[in-house]
């Protein structure tokens, strides 16, 4: 009797933001309903999604054009294991990449031979829900006037607007309340038009944009553009999307921006930057959530997969206390224990 | 000599090589594994005749096979060939070879039933049992991610002028910087006349492979 009472009961809604290793995937679920923001590369969000027993999908949103978030929706549709009701992504020209077109034409079978609804358009003010509940991911960039004159063009400043510009920007909330703001791979231009828009954007968690990397200038602007962020949203946790070996993430004056607007704020990295731990740990870690960690057979984890319940104030997992514990056995050098400046 | 693995009785491992030396010092791996080795001194003929004997899964529990087992006329297969079927019909055997570039494109289209790969300079007591426990999970337990198929799309994306029928190959969603060289002749014959440049298919690939002598590419599926 109990098991059948469970069983009808679906699980506190979540944010997992998913180890994928270099890239972007954000699993928001009840058990029943999810959504996607970003897919990361190919296999992780396949083998996350067998893991997990999820077989539909409610709604995919990219958060913009580059391969490590938007390869997995390409697997996805191609391994014919998943249902997608929706994909939402805003068209951009000026990928003329060989990525953007594989996921274009697995977009386009899966129309031909079933139902799915595509949407060409991702902006300030839309709104996507996580049916059957009361959490919403409140699209909060790009703003209009940048979405119409695309990656590739100008803004009215004469700004440069890429990809990353345009990133989607997404607030996830629940009862009112703000538990995480995804960035995507926003950079300096696509803060300053957020900024612009003058937005409440504090959130418990920053997951942060461009897995820690530069945000398109000198080492000082991305120092300066992880302040401006980080001060903006008021965090008590961020999250960087890494993969240990691939493009040394984060970068220390990243670190340094949001510790110098947050100082006491908890940074969470998927995995172990090699700037942090020169070796991944002779033995696995005890920390990790139980649930899919792309890092966690090679040992890669830092505080692997995070997840964030949707219900619950403050409870982001894993708990602080353990991976501080794991922090401070494995690694030498660790950015995210460094005094700034 | 036996060893238990998983809960399968290992005690013979046949020898399937074409260099008489190569199949003793193997037996001395095997023999320190506390194994029993069955070295196959050939000629073993046929795929057919090899197989339909029988003789070797009633007296070896698993095997040990090199890729390239023509010289001195000892088989009229490959090693990839052997051990592909072998898989099929649960036996646990590894390929044990120096394997290159040009001899894993030989091997891809057999990888899908090749659980171990390993090069002879890594072949030890101890990788030899790890291997063979990697087969058996595989036959028993299942596919770990690593070698889990999955349908996946491939794009053709230039021919290879270098070899006759040679075609770059991308595999969306796997590493995004690398290409691969496939053989159409490995390609069923209802695909081999549509393939061009751009031209996409589906086909079941182990899309968590970490490297390009792990992935494997079968099954595929006309557009």
């Amino acid at each position: 009797m109990s098991t059948l009472i469970s069983s009808n009961i679906a699980p506190a809604p979540s944010l997992s933001i998913l180890d994928v290793g270099h890239g972007s995937c954000c699993v928001v679920t009840d058990g029943r309903s999810t959504v996607l923001v970003d897919t990361g590369p190919g296999a992780p969000i396949l083998e996350y999604l067998l893991e997990s027993g999820i077989r539909e999908l409610d709604t995919v949103v990219l958060s913009h054009a580059d391969s490590d978030h938007i390869e997995g929706l390409t697997s996805l549709l191609a391994s014919n294991k998943f249902s997608v009701r929706r994909v939402m992504l805003n068209s951009d020209a000026s990928k003329d990449s060989r990525v953007w077109g594989n996921l274009a034409y697995e977009i386009d079978q899966r129309r031909r031979n079933q139902t799915l609804e595509f949407t060409s358009q991702l902006r300030e003010g839309d709104i996507v829900e996580l049916p059957g509940t009361d959490v919403e991911l409140s699209i909060v960039a790009p703003r209009d006037r940048i979405v119409i004159t695309g990656p590739g063009a100008t803004d009215a400043d004469g700004r440069r607007l890429t990809s990353n510009s345009l990133s989607a920007v997404i607030l996830v909330r629940a009862q009112g309340r703000s538990y995480a703001i995804l960035t995507g791979d926003l950079d300096e231009v696509g803060l300053f038009h957020l900024v612009d828009t003058g937005q409440d954007l504090r959130s418990d968690v920053l997951v942060f944009p461009h897995h820690g990397g530069t945000a398109g200038g000198a080492p000082r602007s991305s120092e300066e553009f992880a302040y401006q962020l980080t001060r903006m949203v008021q965090p008590a946790a961020v999250v960087f999307s890494m993969g240990r070996g691939r493009y040394s993430n984060p970068r220390p004056e990243i670190i340094q921006g949001v510790r110098r607007a947050v100082p006491a704020v908890r940074i969470a990295c998927t995995q172990l930057s090699e700037r942090c731990a020169i070796e991944v740990p002779d033995v696995g870690p005890t920390h990790l959530l139980p649930i899919y960690s792309r890092g966690s057979q090679s040992r890669s984890c830092c505080a692997g997969t995070v997840r964030i319940v949707l219900t619950a104030v403050g409870d982001v997992q894993p708990r602080a206390e353990g991976h501080a514990a794991f922090i401070a056995s494995a690694t030498e050098t660790p950015l995210c224990r460094q005094a700034t400046i | 000599m036996s060893v238990q693995l998983l809960n399968q009785q290992i005690d013979g491992v046949a020898i399937v090589d074409d260099e008489p030396q190569s199949r003793k010092s193997y037996g001395y791996t095997i023999e320190n594994a506390d194994l029993t080795p069955i070295s196959e001194n050939g000629p073993l003929g046929t795929l057919d005749q090899y197989l339909q004997n029988g003789a070797v899964e009633a007296r070896a529990q698993a095997g040990l096979c090199d890729f390239q087992l023509s010289a001195r006329a000892y088989a009229a297969f490959s090693g990839a060939q052997l051990v592909s079927n072998w898989y099929r019909r649960g036996f646990p055997a590894l390929l044990c070879t120096r394997f290159e570039k040009a001899q894993i494109e030989r091997i891809r289209p057999y990888r899908r039933w090749i659980p171990v790969l390993i090069k002879p300079a890594e072949l030890t007591e101890d990788t030899l049992v790890m291997g063979l426990e990697e087969c058996i999970h595989e036959l028993q337990v299942g596919f770990r991610p690593t070698r889990r198929p999955w349908r996946v799309q491939v794009h053709f994306l230039l021919k290879d002028e270098d070899i006759n029928d040679g075609f770059f190959v991308e595999i969306p969603g796997w590493e995004p910087n690398e290409v691969i060289r496939i053989h159409l002749s490995d390609l069923p014959d209802d695909i081999q006349p549509l393939v061009r440049e751009d031209y996409r298919c589906h086909a079941q690939a182990n899309l968590a492979a970490e490297y390009p002598e792990d992935l494997y590419l079968c099954d595929w599926e006309r557009e």
